[in-house]
């Protein structure tokens, strides 16, 4: 049975398959213009799962790099899905979308990758890549042999080694009786169960063998958990149950391994180190390696049918021995040349949780992945899930990466992409990053992602009293993590599973953000479609995550609080400059107040004379409004200046904002002898800017410039205010001064705070000045003038207030 | 004839203000003239009559003070009313000092700017009148010989002919003459009188 949301989350392939070959219409061929390159050649890989399987990436790591090393090959990959097995309709779509997506696209090869796709090649062959040559790889073996592949294909199969893997589980426990063998109901699944049969037929004799294909996780978990101690476990491949969940192979394998009773055996490197004890494992690497040098043979011109199909070869026993040790089992009844891992402490488990601040994370990620890389290189051979534990690691290390350098205005922004990003991942149906209030009585969703369709108003309006018990253990820095909501316990929790299942919630897994000791939210993931399991080094890795995240929330409000900070100060050097304009602007003031109570004073006579010139009044009033709209100008100018808040960022003319400074200060500048000369650019593209922080900006450079003048003979007091484009991108506004200048050790601390020459400065002017300049993307600058004086200016990025 | 009216002379840098107090000025009875700053009134042709100057004192270039100091250099007696949107107290004593009759603060209460006015081109009128007398005396004086100012100058001081003619080295007789020569040329009709002029053109003074 499927709910309609895991149908409508099914269908999605097809529709991404869609909207790839749109955009491939309108993009048309790529093509290289000009030069004379080698053409590219294109290759189709075919996978016939829906999803990036951790045994496929391991061939398409080693396919990408051989086949394609200096980008004179195209790769496209298409997963079909063909787990749907028996879905005509769905299958005469894919066709249908594929035969668009190609028809304008010469195809140079296809490599089909597992043998369902190569089966889905060989049926389609004719109506979607007719005499395309391929070449195939991890086709098993024994149903490939016999296959009529003509003369266009060739490829790697795949080596199915179950009677070898069987031998040594009977050497190393040599009572054993039964075999049972598990698999899924993908189209993947049941080819490598039938290749497992085949394997295993000629042991009926020896060992009672069972077959527990398709069966429901649960009913699957519930058989391995009461096994007999005469009993193997087979585990084959497990994509898809019966129920139609989904599984990557690690995934089941952990799942099974936890349960079993018995020791379980596997066939695949990518199963190492999930659980099994090992076996003959095929190494898919290996499978990528061999059919990137058969596709290179064809892509460089010779024919499929004259290059004969290979068996990969790197076949191997590996084993793990923390599962050795788990059973019991001696390690000297392995065969000759077993390659045994896992027996130091693995690399996870060296980096322990003390990493302190995202940029720590990201070297050690960094390492980490080397190392892995490294290792890798080494042995050549492929730990179980390693392209997918890389390609986890990658993507933590890539976000690790991202909120190291993020700054405050982009953390929501960059939290929600990245809880999309690894909800995708991790194919959940919504995240979630929590942050719980100070005194940890109440909590906000301040994050969220949820996957189309999904109402987000019931997680939106979660309170921490409706799981309370996943809270107490969140606060008290345990991860929440369940399979099954019937996971929790039935009594403590029992109002968190009325509430998980109210949601819908199957399964969710939530770690807790620390900082300092101090729980300050919870970032959680949580599956609606499917049940899922977490595995142990998933949840590790989420933890990580979310030390990454409280970092960077706790650095957001030390920025915030950093920009309160200087918001304040901002303010306190404005009332400060503004206490030593006072002289100046009471007679900005006083001026328009003077000629307006002179005018009344005036008018009132002219009416008491009793012969009013009409024309005389008229002309007296007149001066009177204007005078009165000069004293508001003024007090505008001033209500601005003391204007206390948040950067408002408007389109400004510096030419025109200087000008008004200008005016401000000019009362200033004649009580001190000054000479204020302006050389202000004409239509000067606008700044991106908070007109009042500017504003401060020039007043503070030139009562600093008038402050330089001090000493100087009345008549040589000039400050020369300039504005002007500067190259293409910024406009700079200049204060020259003819004052003492700068001592030339103190040009690069001008700018300090705090750093004064003046008895009576604080030293905070210019100190503002930089802060508020670099805070719009500016930069500022100070040094002498070749003859006298010095020379202050700044400049700001051109740009338009952002709609 | 009416007595030609006072005038006031308006020097403000702001033309807005400039105006207003011209045109209160002119509704209070007076002539009124506008300068935009001290350069501009010293261009002027030097007045010589009644009236007085109403002056801000902080003017781009050179300030009202500037200006107060140029007048008593060059004796114009032009009496002053500092204005100033700002009234320190260094300024306004310097004001004072160099004679200003008040130093009012903007914006102008009416009835203390009137008065000052007032006040101003009344001090005007009779400074320009001592000066007047003062430069009469000096164009007499300029009239007697060298001997009748030496003779002038022991008379106001009390002496006796017989005393000056013994000082001078010359008769009394002689004395006598040119005594008669200075009451005439100082239009003098007696010792007290000529005693008087001698003070207003500073010969006391200048002997003393």
């Amino acid at each position: 049975m499927s709910s309609p949301i895991s149908l409508s989350r099914r269908r999605r392939p097809g529709g991404r398959v869609l909207v790839v070959a749109l955009l491939a219409l309108l993009c048309g061929a790529p093509s290289s213009p000009g030069r004379v390159v080698k053409p590219v050649r294109t290759v189709v890989l075919l996978y016939p799962e829906a999803r990036l399987l951790p045994e496929i990436l391991a061939v398409e790591d080693a396919i990408r790099p051989a086949l394609d090393p200096d980008g004179a090959v195209s790769l496209y990959t298409e997963y079909l899905d063909l787990a749907r097995g028996t879905d005509v309709e769905y299958e005469r779509q894919v066709i249908a979308l594929l035969r668009e997506k190609y028809a304008s696209r010469r195809v140079d090869l296809i490599m089909p990758v597992a043998f369902p796709a190569l089966r889905f090649f060989l049926s389609h062959r004719a109506e979607l890549f007719p005499g395309v040559p391929a070449v195939f790889a991890a086709a098993n073996l024994d149903a490939v042999t016999g296959l009529d592949l003509g003369s266009d294909i060739t490829g790697v199969r795949l080596p199915s080694e179950w009677g070898a893997t069987l031998e040594v589980a009977l050497a190393l426990q040599p009572r054993t009786r039964r075999a049972i063998v598990i698999s899924g109901t993908s189209a993947t699944d049941q080819n490598l169960q039938a290749a497992a049969a085949h394997d295993l037929a000629r042991y009926r004799e020896r060992v009672e063998i069972t077959y527990l294909a398709g069966w429901p996780i649960a009913r699957l978990l519930d058989e391995v958990a009461t096994l007999p101690k005469d009993t193997v476990v087979l585990f084959v491949s497990l994509l898809r149950d019966q129920a139609g969940r989904l599984f990557t192979d690690p995934e089941a394998v952990s799942l099974i391994t936890r349960a079993s009773s018995v020791p379980v055996y596997g066939w695949s490197e990518t199963h190492l180190g999930h659980g099994i004890v090992g076996g003959r494992l095929a190494s898919f690497e290996s499978q990528g390696t061999r059919a990137a040098e058969l596709a290179m043979r064809v892509l460089g011109g010779e024919r499929p049918g004259a290059l004969p199909v290979v068996d990969g070869s790197a076949t191997a026993y590996m084993f793990d021995e923390r599962q050795l040790r788990r059973w019991g089992l001696s390690a000297s009844r392995l065969p000759a040349g077993s390659i045994v891992r896992y027996q130091d402490a693995s690399l996870w488990d060296l980096y322990g949780w003390n990493i302190v601040g995202a940029g720590a994370l990201v070297v050690a990620l960094a390492l980490l992945s080397t190392g892995l890389l490294i290792e890798r290189s080494g042995r050549r051979r492929a730990e179980v899930s390693l392209g997918e534990r890389l390609r986890f690691e990658t993507l933590l290390a890539e976000e690790a990466a991202t909120f190291s350098r993020v700054s405050g205005a982009d953390v929501d922004h960059e939290i929600e992409r990245a809880l999309r990003r690894i909800a995708d991942f991790l194919g959940v149906d919504w995240s979630t990053l929590t942050e719980y209030s100070e005194d940890s009585r109440t909590a906000r969703v301040t994050h969220r992602w949820m996957a189309e369709g999904m109402d987000p108003q019931p997680v939106a309006g979660l309170g921490l009293g409706e799981i309370p018990w996943s809270v107490a253990q969140l606060r008290g820095g345990a991860t929440v993590r369940f399979a099954r909501v019937e996971e929790l316990p039935e009594v403590g929790a029992a109002v968190d599973r009325q509430t998980y299942r109210r949601l819908g919630v199957k399964s969710s897994v939530a770690v807790p953000l620390t900082m300092e000791g101090v729980v300050i939210g919870a970032l959680a993931f949580s599956a609606v479609a499917v049940e899922r399991a977490w595995r142990d080094e998933f949840v590790q890795r989420l933890q990580l995550l979310g030390e990454v995240f409280a970092n960077t929330l706790s650095r957001r409000r030390a920025e915030m609080e950093g920009q309160r900070l200087r918001q304040d100060l901002a303010h306190i050097g404005r009332v400060s400059t503004v206490g030593e304009l006072t002289a100046s602007l009471a007679h900005e003031l006083n001026q328009p107040l003077t000629a307006i109570l002179a005018n009344a004073q005036a008018v009132r006579r002219i009416l008491d004379a009793g012969q009013a010139d009409l024309i005389e009044v008229r002309a007296i009033v007149d001066d009177i409004v204007d005078d009165d709209k000069r004293a508001s100008d003024v007090i505008g100018r001033l209500r601005s200046l003391l204007k206390k808040g948040t950067l408002e960022r408007s389109s400004v003319d510096m030419s025109e904002l200087v000008g008004q400074v200008a005016r401000l200060v000019a009362g200033d500048a004649v009580l001190r002898g000054v000479v204020i000369r302006l050389e202000l650019a004409p239509d000067l593209p606008p700044v991106a800017a908070d007109r009042v922080q500017l504003q401060q900006v020039v007043m503070n450079l030139i009562l600093n410039g008038l402050d330089a003048m001090r000493d100087s003979a009345i008549g040589s007091r000039i400050l020369l205010l300039r504005t002007a484009r500067e190259g293409e991108g910024s406009v700079a506004v200049t204060v020259q001064d003819s004052g003492a200048g700068i001592e030339s050790t103190e040009v690069g601390h001008v700018f300090d705070a705090f750093y004064t020459t003046k008895a009576n400065g604080l030293g905070m002017g210019l100190a503002i000045v930089k802060s508020i300049v670099e805070a719009h993307g500016g930069r500022v600058e100070a040094r002498n003038n070749p003859k006298r004086g010095a020379t202050f200016s700044f400049a700001l990025p051109i740009g338009q207030k952002e709609p | 004839m009416a007595p030609p009216r006072p005038v006031v002379f308006v020097v403000d840098d702001d033309a807005s203000v400039r105006r207003s107090l011209a045109r209160l000025v002119k509704t209070a009875g007076y002539e009124a003239e506008a300068f935009a700053s001290v350069s501009e009134f010293l261009a002027r042709a030097p007045f010589e009559g009644p009236g007085c100057l109403l002056l801000d004192v902080r003017m781009p270039g050179r300030t009202g003070l500037d200006l107060q100091e140029t007048l008593r250099a060059t004796e114009r007696r032009l009496s002053i009313v500092f204005i100033t949107g700002h009234g320190d107290v260094g300024s306004s004593v310097t004001a004072m000092k160099g004679g200003a009759v008040d130093f009012l603060t903007k914006p102008l209460d009416e009835e203390a700017l009137l008065t000052a006015i007032r006040q101003a081109v009344g001090r005007t009128i009779d400074e320009q009148a001592e000066q007047g007398r003062v430069t009469a005396v000096r164009s007499c004086v300029a009239t007697l010989t060298p001997r009748e100012a030496e003779v002038f100058a022991l008379v106001v001081t009390g002496m006796l002919n017989k005393q000056i003619g013994a000082r001078l080295g010359i008769a009394e007789k002689t004395v006598k003459v040119h005594r008669a020569r200075v009451m005439e040329k100082m239009q003098a009709g007696s010792l007290a009188q000529l005693v008087q002029l001698a003070g207003t053109g500073g010969m006391i003074a200048a002997r003393a």
